[in-house]
């Protein structure tokens, strides 16, 4: 049984550990606003907000409303949609909801444009009706629209009784420790249980993973003490559940480590950077990260503890091969630490299939620091290689002042730092004509040595 | 709330749409949002290859059959097949299998994570035979499955003397163009319910066509039109993915529920949807076409050729759009067009939002840029010389006489996206960018209006608008709304027509027992024909409540209620019934005469700039400007544009249907890329209006004529940037470098 506001009003209910946020607002309490379009975390049919931070409920287990307060799109104030309407913000209506929670979002904080394109921070919501000019004038309407305050939370209809837990369920199990000791001895004595998070992974069309319900999960969401990030004189250490959208909103990042902001604000749409988490996206091995590259252009290290202990691992060692790396059964990495240096060369390139809610197609991190001495570039690549990796050939190669006249010019040490591959996302000739292009072009646009 | 927006010279009378609240409010419940008792969740089992015999099917061990509902081919009271133009495709496969996907078995549990379990563990276990997956060549004899040689329809439209005209051609140029499938996503998937309820099968779900469902149905289930009713829920979307295909989804959860004692309800996950259902065909597209040095069109030998899929479903009708399309809407005296749809092993190509004509469109106007090129011409103005001119014929030799001015629509995209300044500034920005080129294209094209030839006068649509017992009155037609604004238009147009306030027009359910036949809601044909037929209908009921012609307003009200104080009916029914325009004469055999009641016209302009180190193309203005006849609601008509729009943007740069072996594998979301809000500019529209006396007040139809533009203008554009000729979309990054590449070397 778990307890959390809906709508301005507490609700208890049972959950199934296999149980999808969407699927209990959708199917046991009839909030049948909120949409299912991907299952995947791409459409933004089903966002809903929790906690105020538009989040798409496809991905969100239902346990993790335990606490928090969830908004869907039956508690807006109706009397308020006029700008949408007007606009021609919805034609067919099926990704709608989802759109006005957003634009609703957006609308009651004017203070994201100064940071974000309207574009941008819509392009979580596909639509394939209206081309997005209603929406995008809608949302600008709205905004320019002083709110009424017409709307009596407490007049909302009580949902109704949830329907009992039905069906097949999974054989599986969650474990939600408050405490970082009581996380790591769940972990010790389930070898098998898989950390779980912001779920943007682990969640993704989870419906017909069956072996996934099966499994034991240790939810860290109860463990506040893992969710802020902090600032020391020498680095910027990262919680275990710091979010993207957490970094996107320090002014501080975005200041001394631009490419921490440039890459978070690439990870799917704001309705994945609020719940996605950068130690998430390391754990989750995935060579097309986009937060990996760019840490481990910063020389990010890893913080790993388990009941045995604690360790540090440089990122630059922590994989070992595809989906392969140094993290025990037992360890959770409790935190990520960025030294803070300066940089006179920063910058990410990331090539997504489209302009948000991309899986990165090829990326490069590149830095070189400020400072002179050895081994002042890093050039790390994405989607290149079985894991984010560091183009040690390239590095050489800058460090040793070698003029880059043109992409061909880095084929021969790219060739030995990277393997891209054939895909269904694109194909190698592409990766590795890109990466070096890439390259070129920063270096050109930036730095001084290049003929 | 439904206000009133009266926007000046367009539209008589805007009202926001209607439904329009309930959907911004999460209100308006679709297919999956309805309330349902106990009730039971289909699921169906597919072939796992292209093409084989089916030998068995498996159960899992632990399956206990007693908890399910279980129905095969064996299980169909009446014919096996989803009947719309041919009986060919099975409803559910016997032994055959022609395509992967294709559904088999079908079960039926109370929960839909066993029905989820149960369909990826029932194994169909088969013998395969080798699929055919080639329609540009001929197939080998143990290839052919339809006919005697696999073509599902030949067309042949001939004007003039081609032979003799390339011969005397000073120049010919030769192209060919390749156009991918694109898969709709509307945002809902596709669903059904279906229920008995007496002796009667109630089909409730997500479609366009009402009487399409219901004429595959009657003869899958052997049944009277009395014995089942189908009725339209809320459609998210459909753009032709839910003209035919939603008969199979019906079928398939009527069949459960004729065997079980609670309805059934049969809603696809969208892997499952792109997967199985239909997609735009794949064409390949051949132009030779003789000209003189000054550029003017003297010859057109055009062949088509379109994927058809395993099944016939529309691929004819589709071929035909695309033929009759193929010479543009140029002028020219001697036409060959030759056109083929052929089955392959795929799962079925069917409708899509243009209907043939997108890919039509992306050859002929790729065509046009090819001459300009080779003649050394600005292709603006190679277009200019050609455009067909009132009193001129078409390559059915229909001969245009509507008033359009083609040559001023031309002009004034051009103005408005400011052609000339955009080429001048372009050439001063690549002389200097060092990683972005930029570059400006044109596409001008025509879209014809309603069905194809006899079509309208086949379907005799009607609509009633009936008076109710208060004096509101309800517009009852199987036109549906799915996004694109049939409610609000009818509800305008019998506002307009009667002189009544838009709140007491109510517009009945499309339910096949409540409705009449008022067509399928395809071909851009609602808002013109049956929106007219709206109108006819008024006329009627003004006749029947006794009242004059001209008789509009609170006198209409009074009527409608005196007439109820003198008969017992519950309504008084006025009918609009379908009457082809004077003039209209359509061939059949030959492809000569009037192919459509009337062409609708646009010029599209669009600026790119190329990212020389991804090969990425950014949209960076897009201008649309049509000729639609008479804007019925300016808002709901430039949404039609700017989405249809951004569609043809996804179709020309983003959207592959990556394929292994017959399937389409990138069944996702995340790796089928539709446009996202950041990849798209504002899309800048405008109309021009020369009213069609034969449409809704003067109306023309609308929805599909904007997706053909944006393949032809972007490559274009990106041709002009880079100075190669892209021939083929999707014109992805990935081809785009192998393009400059073959440029290159």
């Amino acid at each position: 049984m778990i307890e959390f506001r809906l709508n301005g009003q507490r609700i208890e209910v049972e959950v199934d550990p296999a149980e999808r946020l969407l699927d209990l607002l959708r199917y046991r309490l009839d909030l049948t606003g909120t949409k299912e379009g991907c299952a995947e975390g791409e459409c933004g049919a089903c966002t809903v907000y929790m906690d105020g931070l538009p989040v798409d409920s496809c991905l969100v287990p239902a346990y993790q409303a335990e606490g928090r307060e969830i908004t869907t799109i039956e508690a807006l104030d109706r009397d308020r949609l006029g700008p949408f309407l007007e606009t021609g913000a919805t034609q067919c209506g099926a990704c709608t909801p989802g759109v006005v929670m957003t634009g609703t979002w957006v609308r009651d904080r004017p203070e994201l444009l100064e940071t974000h394109d309207l574009r941008e921070l819509m392009a979580g919501n596909l639509c394939r009706c209206t081309g997005y000019d209603g929406i995008i004038e809608g949302v600008e309407a709205a905004l320019s629209t002083p709110a009424v305050d017409s709307h009596d939370p407490a007049a909302l209809p009580q949902p109704p009784a949830p329907l009992a837990l039905a069906g097949v369920r999974g054989a599986g199990s969650v474990l939600r420790p408050g405490s970082v000791d009581d996380a790591l001895a769940m972990l010790g004595q389930f070898p098998d249980a898989v950390p779980i998070a912001g779920g943007t992974d682990l969640m993704v069309h989870w419906p017909g993973h069956f072996e996934a319900h099966a499994r034991t999960y240790v939810d860290l969401t109860r463990i506040e003490s893992l969710r802020e990030h902090r600032w020391t004189d020498e680095q910027l250490i990262i919680g275990a559940l710091t979010t993207y959208w957490d970094l996107i909103q320090d002014e501080r990042v975005r200041r001394e480590f631009p490419l921490l902001e440039h890459a978070a604000r690439q990870v799917g749409a704001v309705q994945i950077q609020t719940r996605g988490t950068w130690a998430g996206n390391i754990a989750n091995a995935s060579p097309a990260a986009d937060g990996v590259p760019v840490l481990m252009a910063y020389d990010a290290v890893v913080d790993l503890q388990s009941s045995r202990g604690t360790e540090t691992i440089s990122l630059d060692d922590f994989y070992l091969g595809y989906k392969q790396m140094r993290l025990a059964a037992d360890q959770l990495i409790v935190g990520i630490r960025v030294p803070r240096r300066a940089y006179d060369v920063a910058w990410f390139d990331k090539v997504g299939s489209r302009a948000a809610q991309a899986i990165t197609k090829i990326g490069v991190a590149v830095t070189r620091q400020a400072a002179s001495g050895e081994d002042r570039w890093r050039v790390v690549a994405n989607s290149a290689a079985p894991t984010v990796c560091r183009c040690a050939s390239v590095e050489h190669l800058l460090q040793a002042n070698t003029p880059v006249d043109s992409p061909e010019a880095l084929m021969e040490a790219l060739g030995k730092d990277v393997t891209p591959i054939d895909d269904i996302r694109s194909t190698r000739a592409y990766r590795q004509s890109v990466l070096a292009r890439l390259i070129y072009f920063g270096l050109r646009d930036r730095v001084e040595f290049v003929s | 709330m439904l206000g009133y927006r009266r926007t000046g010279n367009i539209g008589p009378m805007d009202i926001m749409r209607r439904e329009g609240l309930d959907k911004l409010s999460g209100r308006e419940r679709y297919v999956d949002d309805l309330p349902l008792g106990p009730f039971l969740w289909g699921g169906t089992v597919r072939s796992p290859i292209a093409r084989g015999r089916i030998t068995e099917i498996r159960f899992p061990t632990d399956f206990d059959r007693s908890e399910w509902v279980i129905v095969d081919a064996s299980d169909i009271p009446g014919r096996n097949s989803i009947y719309l133009k041919a009986h060919d495709q099975p409803a559910l496969a016997e032994t055959d299998i022609r395509h992967i996907h294709e559904p088999v078995l079908l079960i039926a549990h109370p929960s839909r994570a066993a029905v989820r379990k149960a369909v990826s563990e029932i194994e169909v276990i088969f013998e395969p035979a080798p699929p055919w997956l080639d329609f540009i060549n001929d197939p080998p004899a143990e290839m052919i499955q339809h006919g005697k040689d696999n073509v599902f329809k030949r067309i042949e439209i001939s004007k003039g003397d081609v032979e003799t005209a390339l011969a005397g051609a000073p120049i010919v140029v030769e192209g060919e163009y390749q156009t991918g499938a694109q898969e709709h996503v509307y945002l809902e998937t596709q669903g059904m319910i279906a229920h008995k309820e007496g002796g009667v099968m109630v089909v409730r779900g997500s479609m366009q066509c009402p009487f399409y469902v219901e004429k595959a149905l009657r003869s899958l289930l052997g049944c009277t039109e009395r014995e089942l009713r189908i009725v339209q829920t809320p459609t998210g979307g459909g753009f032709g993915g839910k003209e035919e295909y939603p008969s199979v989804i019906a079928a398939h959860a009527a069949l459960l529920a004729a065997n079980a004692d609670r309805p059934v309800k049969l809603i696809y996950e969208r892997a499952e949807d792109m997967a199985v259902t239909t997609k735009r065909h794949p064409a390949r597209i051949r132009h030779r076409t003789g000209v003189t040095e000054d550029g003017r069109l003297l010859a057109q030998d055009i062949s088509v050729r379109t994927d058809g899929g395993a099944y016939v479903t529309l691929s004819p009708v589709v071929l035909s759009r695309a033929c009759i399309h193929a010479a543009g809407p140029y002028a020219c005296d001697h036409v060959r067009i030759v056109g083929e749809s052929v089955l392959t092993n795929r799962v079925p190509y069917g409708a899509f939002r243009g209907f043939g004509n997108p890919q039509a469109c992306f050859a002929f106007e790729r065509q046009m840029d090819a001459i300009a090129r080779r003649l050394g011409l600005d292709p603006i103005e190679v277009r200019r010389r050609n455009l067909i001119r009132d009193g001129q014929s078409t390559a059915t030799k229909q001969v245009i006489q509507d008033g359009t001015d083609r040559v001023a629509l031309l002009d004034r995209a051009l103005s408005v996206a400011d052609v000339a300044g955009k080429r001048a500034a372009h050439a001063t920005f690549n002389a200097v960018s060092s990683s972005t080129r930029r570059g400006v294209g044109v596409a001008m094209y025509h879209h014809g209006a309603g069905f194809t030839g006899a079509g309208e006068v086949e379907m005799d649509s009607r609509v009633h608008v009936v008076g109710r017992k208060d004096g509101t009155v309800e517009v009852r037609a199987a036109s549906t709304e799915m996004g694109q604004g049939t409610i609000t238009v009818f509800t305008q147009l019998a506002a307009e027509r009667l002189g009544l306030p838009p709140e007491v027009v109510l517009i009945a359910p499309p339910d096949t027992h409540g409705v009449p036949n008022s067509g399928p809601t395809v071909a851009s044909r609602t808002a013109m024909i049956v929106g007219h037929l709206v109108e006819l209908g008024c006329d009627d009921l003004r006749r029947r409540i006794g009242l004059t012609d001209d008789a509009r307003g609170p006198i209409v009200r009074d009527a409608i209620v005196a007439w109820h104080d003198e008969h017992d009916e519950d309504v008084v029914v006025g009918e609009g019934r379908y009457v082809p325009p004077p003039g209209i004469d359509w061939n059949e055999d030959t492809y000569e005469g009037s192919a459509y009641g009337t062409f609708c016209w646009a010029a599209h302009v669009a600026e790119v700039e190329v990212d020389l180190r991804t090969f990425g193309v950014r949209v960076l203005d897009y201008v649309a400007v049509q000729e639609v006849g008479t804007v019925l609601n300016e808002v709901l008509a430039r949404g039609q544009v700017q989405g249809g729009v951004v569609q043809g943007i996804g179709w020309a740069l983003l959207e592959e249907c990556v394929e292994r072996e017959g399937a389409m594998i990138n069944t996702q979301l995340t790796n089928y890329i539709i446009p996202t809000s950041g990849d798209v500019p504002p899309i800048r529209v405008e109309f021009l209006q020369t009213p069609y006396p034969y449409g809704a007040q003067g109306a023309k139809g609308l929805g599909e004529l904007p997706l053909n533009g944006p393949a032809p203008a972007l490559t274009s554009a990106v041709g002009a940037a880079l100075g190669v000729e892209p021939t083929a979309i999707p014109l992805t990054p990935e081809r785009l470098l192998e393009l400059m590449a073959t440029v290159a070397a």
